[in-house]
């Protein structure tokens, strides 16, 4: 079912996103032609304007399609599941559960589209600007070598044990993004009115909330005074630099875990319970 | 048929005298198969159940009988329908004769008024 | 045979407000029901309690033996009194969503009811008039062969046409297997195709009785007795 889900909501949300992304595509290889076209220009006549208006296009579409995948995010959940389309929804055979994270995953899915859209564009906007596409296979040669070093001295199993952490790190933020805004929606929305504005509100108190949160846990953790000689204890010279890059980002991701945790069960609870359709 | 129901009486009851009075009228012939329960339901646009129960009065009454996979069909006996259609016309006259009489018609009167609606009749 | 719909001791209150007051109920398979009281009765929150869509503050609803759930909501088929599908789907791809998530989806009689309808399949729902979407919905929820339908004031605010073919497509897809609870207050137009009624009021059922029953001990229809019953 949570595959169901995840297609559905694909084509829900991609009917927006998608008309973005290519858009900002095209104006990025619009926009690399008309740099070149700029280049031959000699005199300032109205063709530079248009050109300049590609350009600036190019950049504003980019920047489109990032807010456009924050806005789509928040609105799929609104629409999706607290508005009119909530009674289809909630009375499908699913858990609240699959709901949630078929949400969290396409969010994740439209992230890394937008990431790679804005380094698609740059390279497009590139391979149009160049007459040659000239490699200075030299330099690419070099950079090899640095990286053949790297891997050595790190160990091919470090490497992709770092790009897995890499991977669900980024996975754990966007997580935690939508569901600051998901909880914050739950909150606001289990209101009979002002829903809207009691979600801006619920949004601020959580940002407030984690904030207070963190710069408490940090002080109580400096202030207990067994942490200092546990950390002492750690002897973290034993641990390799490998190791030690290791441990700050499984750090961070338990952090980003916890963090989600907190959101979600919250988010969960009231959309099972507080359920407060139109 | 007429499905046009009035309120103080059960909907099952109704649809029976609807039937039956097709049958005796010879709009059901003998012998005649009959829809579905679902499709008269919905013509009748009445509950299945309700048109059910009225077929089990009538299969009661022996006016109407099921073959298992055929369906439903009006009786054969011509002389089931005929005492159907003797009761009902009883019935009919006696609501008559009730209805007459609450005018305050006495029989010799009823009589003379009946032969003079005929008269009419045929000018 | 264990009793499709059924309440026990069943409350629900908002905060100050009573909803629901000790409800007990208990429908058998292949009974259609009317469940009848005047706005404000309770009729839609104990709907949205079939439904899984609001959790009893006391009591339990019990649909074919268990609590509502994923499990109970793949046999259980709702009509809300709203459009909640999404606008920018078509016929096709509202199908393709049914089947996708209710097994029990018959995508045939679906087709079938969408063509006697005349209907464009790859028109958005956003293009239709408000009572071709209404019918739209109608045919998805009645094409499901579920144990139990929930139909929250099908027939109100729709034109007499309307009304018919909902009533129509009511009747034709009955299942003796299952129920049909249907919420109105329009009860003149409903009454012929229910086999029983339920009086609510104020969050208390009053009544539980069949429409022969109604009709042969008081001599009225149920729209009659209705009026009589909640008489201001």
């Amino acid at each position: 079912m949570l595959g169901k889900l995840i297609k559905h909501e694909l084509r829900g949300s991609g009917r927006t996103m998608l008309p973005f992304i290519l858009v900002s595509l095209f104006f990025s290889v619009m926009a690399g032609l008309s740099i070149r076209g700029l280049e031959r220009q000699q005199d300032y006549g109205w063709f530079t304007v248009v050109f300049g208006i590609v350009i600036f296009l190019f950049v504003a579409g980019l920047m489109a399609v990032c807010i456009m995948s924050i806005v789509v995010v928040i609105n799929r959940f609104r629409q999706n599941l607290l508005g009119d389309e909530g009674y289809l929804m909630f009375t499908l055979p699913v858990s609240v559960d699959e709901h949630i994270w078929s949400k969290l995953i396409v969010s994740f899915i439209w992230f890394a589209a937008t990431f790679l859209t804005c380094m698609l564009a740059m390279v497009l906007m590139l391979v149009c600007n160049v007459d040659q596409f000239e490699v200075n296979w030299t330099e690419v040669g070099y950079v090899f070598s640095e990286l053949g070093r790297a891997l050595k001295n790190f160990g091919i199993l470090h490497i992709v044990g770092y790009c897995l952490e890499l991977l669900v790190m980024a996975f754990g933020s966007a997580g935690v993004t939508c569901l600051t805004f998901y909880c914050a929606m739950a909150i606001g929305y289990s209101f009979s009115n002002r829903k809207v504005l009691m979600s801006i509100l619920a949004f601020i108190g959580i940002d407030i909330l984690f904030t207070v949160l963190q710069s408490s846990v940090v002080m109580l953790l400096n202030n207990i005074p067994g942490v200092e000689r546990f950390m002492e204890n750690l002897d973290l010279s034993r641990v390799s630099a490998a190791g030690s890059v290791h441990i700050v980002l499984l750090g961070w991701i338990l952090y980003l875990v916890v963090y989600a945790a907190v959101l979600y069960i919250p988010t969960r609870l009231l959309l099972k319970k507080k359920l407060n359709l139109p | 048929m007429d499905w046009v129901f009035n309120n103080d009486m059960p909907i099952y009851t109704q649809l029976v005298d609807k039937i039956k009075l097709s049958i005796v009228s010879g709009q059901l012939p003998p012998g005649e198969k009959l829809s579905t329960v679902r499709d008269l339901a919905a013509e009748a646009k009445v509950n299945p159940n309700t048109m059910q129960r009225a077929f089990q009065e009538l299969e009661r009454a022996g006016l109407v009988f099921s073959q298992r996979s055929s369906g439903r069909f009006v009786t054969e006996d011509v002389e089931v329908i005929m005492e159907a259609k003797k009761a009902m016309a009883r019935q009919y006259v006696e609501s008559f004769m009730k209805s007459m009489e609450q005018l305050g018609y006495a029989e010799e009167e009823i009589l003379h008024l009946l032969e003079e609606g005929k008269k009419e009749e045929k000018q | 045979m264990t009793a499709t719909f059924e309440c026990r001791g069943l409350s629900k209150h908002f905060g100050a407000t009573q909803a629901l007051d000790g409800v007990n109920i208990s429908i058998a398979p292949g009974r259609v029901v009317g469940l009848l009281g005047p706005n404000g009765s309770g009729k839609t929150t104990l709907i949205k309690l079939a439904n899984g869509l609001l959790s009893p503050s006391e009591g339990e609803i019990l649909i074919c033996g268990s609590r509502p759930g994923p499990e109970t909501k793949a046999v259980v088929s709702y009509l809300p009194d709203k459009t909640c599908m999404p606008q920018w789907m078509n016929a096709q791809q509202l199908m393709d969503f049914f089947q996708d998530f209710y097994g029990d989806f018959d995508r045939q009689r679906a087709e079938e009811m969408l063509g006697r309808l005349g209907l464009d399949q790859k028109q958005k729902l956003s293009q239709m008039s408000k009572g071709t979407k209404e019918k739209v919905q109608l045919i998805m929820v009645m094409s499901r062969k579920a144990k139990l339908y929930l139909l929250d004031e099908p027939i109100g605010g729709v034109d007499p046409a309307t009304r018919d073919y909902i009533l129509d497509t009511i009747i034709r897809n009955y299942d003796p297997e299952a129920v049909v609870i249907i919420s109105t207050h329009l009860i003149s137009d409903v009454e012929k195709v229910l086999d029983e009624v339920l009086f609510i009021n104020q969050g208390k059922v009053t009544l539980q009785a069949s429409v022969d029953d109604i009709r042969q001990q008081y001599g009225m229809s149920v729209d009659e007795y209705f009026r009589e019953v909640f008489k201001c």
